[in-house]
């Protein structure tokens, strides 16, 4: 498996596609800090909240997620590399467990600018608000910006930027299956996406209902996994972390059952 | 007991109740080239893809390398290279850089396996050209040579010369040839060019409809596909006749079609046409043939009606 691992990685940093997702990240989270640095001074309306949410984390990892799961799975069956890999001795479970790791990996890779430019920004001390729309890095900028910035804060910043990191990874964990059953990168984006903006609508539901609410809160979609910030407490950090993690190996499980016994077109 | 390298055992594979494989008992031994052979939709592909993991029989079961169940069947495939339909590689990638990916999947540890494997299947020169410019026949190559890495004790080709100009026809069956005679390693191969096909096979295994419908070695292929004089003629009853009355023979085969064909006088011709122009029979042919590979195939399949 180990070998798997080394050769999809191998694979993953040959493509330019992981080079151009990459780009598209760093300057869409450059993005993002300018719209939330730029509204709160006035240079920009409020009413360009709605254009800045759209270069937030949210909402590029949706679809760039999606995007690197139809590439880089779907397309192994497309070019039926996975079809030499089975017919070489590799195990499915093998496979499942390797291509998941790989695509974590990979969108660690892609999420990374998001992650550092929200702490770059946090640490100039400058005031970043996106008011309601924010969400994931985007409200970590406008909740924590213009905090005093002690060592202990920032390394309190930099665990929760690594908790919703792995929120996004685990939501995107979805992404999995969905290649494996589907195969088609263009269906895996359109299926990831709707699911994205029906868990929007679940959250909304779930303030009203506690059986939606209770259902939500098992997996990364619920609580407010997407709401951490540096006032967030430890208990709700380990609880994301948790239920990210355990959902993220649920889905993994699940994807092996779906990919267990399919035919290889 | 002899170990076979792939063992079938009454292998049925259905989709939607429609059997594309009905039963199929084969024995493959090592060291020797199984040319399979049938029309589209014959059930060869499928059979392929069972046996390298990519489709699950519904009945019957597999046996590699003396082994079977899913777990030893998995752990035996790491002893087989395959390509089946299409050459799968990376598009974006390089010849060498595909079968660098392959080579860390496999572990080998030899990168100078890649370069003499590139040279093996003469894709030595294309540098950083990336495999989705390659022509079809070079990516055939390609695939061919990822099926070599970590030299397999079974290859399983599936139509490994579509696309090859004939030259590259030429040169792989070479290649398949050194690597049966050299390496000791057994080849499963399908191909709808019969006649290349008969070139490199040392077995062939006859499909139709889901059902082998026969498995013969060469040499038994050869004798089924033997050399005889083909006569065509007004009266082929007396010429009947004429054959066991004056030239002494009953070694001839009278097709439905009335036409005959004649096992000996191979090399006596002159006395066979004497004898027919003596007794006054019109011929309006008379020709030295032999079964091709192709009308025998469309014979064991059912006639030209299935061909």
């Amino acid at each position: 498996m180990v070998n798997m691992i080394r050769a999809d990685l191998y694979k993953v940093f040959k493509s330019t596609v992981i080079r151009i997702l990459f780009a598209i990240t760093l300057f869409c989270s450059l993005m993002m800090v300018l719209f939330a640095y730029l509204i709160p001074k006035g240079s920009l309306g409020g009413e360009y909240t709605g254009l800045g949410f759209l270069f937030s984390d949210m909402n590029t990892m949706s679809i760039l997620g999606a995007v690197t799961a139809g590439i880089f799975i779907c397309g192994d069956f497309e070019n039926k590399t996975i079809h030499n890999i089975i017919a070489d001795g590799g195990g499915r479970g093998r496979i499942i467990v390797s291509k998941s790791i790989v695509f974590f990996c990979s969108i660690l890779f892609i999420i990374l600018p998001y992650a550092l430019v929200t702490i770059i920004a946090v640490c100039t001390g400058n005031k970043f608000d996106m008011g309601s729309v924010s969400i994931g890095f985007l409200n970590i900028l406008s909740k924590e910006s213009g905090i005093e910035l002690s060592a202990s804060v920032l390394a309190k910043l930099i665990v929760v930027a690594g908790t919703l990191i792995l929120v996004h990874l685990s939501q995107l964990s979805l992404c999995l299956p969905i290649a494996f059953a589907v195969k088609k990168p263009i269906l895996v984006v359109a299926i990831y996406y709707a699911i994205s903006i029906l868990s929007g609508q679940l959250s909304s539901l779930a303030s009203r209902s506690d059986v939606v609410n209770n259902i939500l809160s098992l997996t990364p979609f619920g609580g407010n996994r997407m709401f951490l910030t540096v006032q967030s407490g430890t208990g709700e950090l380990f609880k994301a972390f948790a239920v990210s993690i355990v959902f993220g190996i649920a889905v993994v499980i699940v994807t092996y059952g779906i990919f267990r016994k399919t035919e290889i077109k | 007991m002899k170990e076979y390298v792939l063992k079938t055992n009454s292998l049925t594979k259905s989709y939607h109740g429609v059997k594309v494989l009905d039963n199929v008992s084969l024995a493959m031994e090592a060291g020797k080239i199984y040319g399979l052979i049938g029309r589209n939709g014959a059930g060869k592909t499928t059979f392929m893809r069972i046996a390298a993991g990519l489709a699950f029989s519904t009945g019957g079961h597999v046996e590699l390398f003396g082994k079977k169940g899913d777990k030893l069947l998995e752990a035996q495939r790491k002893r087989m290279g395959c390509m089946i339909e299409y050459p799968g590689f990376i598009p974006y990638m390089s010849a060498q850089e595909n079968l660098r990916y392959y080579r860390i999947i496999k572990g080998i540890p030899n990168v100078n396996v890649e370069q003499e494997l590139l040279e093996l299947v003469g894709l030595g020169n294309t540098g950083n050209k990336k495999a989705k410019n390659f022509s079809l026949g070079m990516k055939q190559r390609l695939g061919i040579a990822i099926a070599l890495l970590g030299e397999p004790e079974l290859l399983i080709l599936d139509e490994p010369i579509n696309g090859l100009d004939p030259l590259g026809v030429v040169e792989i069956r070479n290649l398949l040839n050194r690597l049966c005679d050299e390496r000791h390693m057994t080849i499963l191969i399908s191909s709808h060019n019969l006649p290349e096909l008969y070139q490199v096979a040392t077995d062939y295994i006859i499909m139709h409809q889901g059902v082998v419908k026969q498995a013969v070695t060469l040499s038994e292929l050869e004798e089924k596909c033997k050399h005889h004089i083909f006569i065509e003629c007004d009266q082929p009853e007396k010429l009947a006749s004429v054959l066991e009355t004056q030239l002494g023979t009953t070694n001839y085969k009278v097709m439905p079609d009335k036409r005959i064909k004649l096992y000996d006088y191979l090399d006596n011709r002159e006395a066979v046409s004497r004898a027919i122009f003596d007794n006054g029979i019109m011929i309006t042919e008379f020709s030295i043939q032999g079964d091709t590979l192709e009308n025998y195939f469309i014979s064991v399949i059912g006639g030209e009606q299935n061909g």
